[in-house]
């Protein structure tokens, strides 16, 4: 095996902290919080540090970042997250039997993050997909990794990475019509058949942010 | 429903497109047909614009300084 003559603290300044951001942007988009995401890019980069005798210098450090954070999160953030959370009985107790207005009913907290927040419909958009889908959507539209890079990081087939981001991109065409449509788009789903004409397929509105459409669009792919 | 297979087929192409997964040829014959065509050129260009609609719309944290020097002290501590 070839001898992996590295600096490691020069590969870390000029080839691995350069993604940062990048991990930052992914991990929250996986965890929705900003203080997790960030124990998230720390865990990386200590993960990193650990096996950094494995990394070649020169080749793809961020889809190599971009994996062990993949992997630091399916195999222990998850779990630690859905680990049952202890809580004294009479914290419990006290907050069913408080007065205080605040105290009633349960709130989606996920809900209540965006709640209110214009501008970030696209984030309630990418939370709205299941985890495989939101992970394409953020490796390629987002960090414009290829295909093979998408395939390697998350370790499925080519194909199962195409036919996610296309199913995952249309998710969220229609996710985001809503939002399409409160800013002046179009929704010209069903005109043909109010117009009669057969050839309909919208007007020059449709193209604008892509969110708006025509029966055309509604594909879904088989894996 | 021939029509719905033809524009179904076409919008994955033009996806594959601009994900830079087509090879030269297909390429080249797939933009001429964007070129020629403009039921194909609205396709097109909706997709190329949700994909910057969405890179230019998604939240992006900023990394704090306390997490930088954190990692940099961690890994300056496990030599």
């Amino acid at each position: 095996m070839e001898e992996n003559n590295l600096d490691p603290k020069g590969v870390f300044e000029n080839e691995l902290f350069p993604h940062m951001e990048a991990l930052k942007t992914f991990a929250y988009h996986l965890t929705y919080n900003d203080a997790e995401a960030e124990d998230l890019v720390q865990e990386t980069y200590l993960k990193a540090h650990k096996f950094i005798d494995r990394y070649i210098s020169g080749t793809n450090a961020k889809a190599w970042l971009f994996k062990i954070l993949k992997n630091a999160y399916i195999n222990e953030y998850r779990k630690k997250v859905k680990a049952p959370r202890k809580v004294d009985y009479e914290d419990i107790v006290s907050y069913h039997n408080s007065d205080d207005p605040k105290n009633q009913g349960y709130l989606d907290l996920r809900e209540e993050l965006f709640k209110d927040r214009m501008g970030d419909e696209v984030t309630l958009a990418l939370n709205s997909l299941p985890l495989e889908f939101r992970t394409v959507v953020l490796l390629c539209d987002i960090e414009g990794f290829t295909y093979q890079e998408i395939s390697k990081i998350i370790d499925v087939p080519l194909g199962t990475v195409r036919s996610r981001l296309f199913r995952a991109r249309n998710l969220l065409k229609d996710f985001l019509k809503t939002y399409a449509v409160k800013l002046g788009y179009k929704d010209f789903r069903g005109l043909k058949n109010k117009t009669g004409n057969p050839d309909f397929t919208g007007g020059e509105d449709q193209v604008g942010i892509g969110i708006a459409w025509n029966e055309n669009d509604f594909v879904d792919d088989e894996e | 429903m021939a029509n719905f297979n033809k524009y179904s087929g076409l919008k994955k192409k033009i996806n594959l497109l601009l994900d830079d997964q087509l090879d030269g040829g297909e390429s080249k014959s797939l933009l001429q047909m964007v070129d020629d065509d403009p039921k194909c050129c609205l396709i097109y260009n909706k997709e190329k614009d949700f994909r910057a609609f969405m890179k230019s719309n998604i939240s992006r944290p900023t990394v704090s300084k306390s997490l930088i020097q954190s990692i940099k002290q961690n890994i300056a501590s496990h030599p």
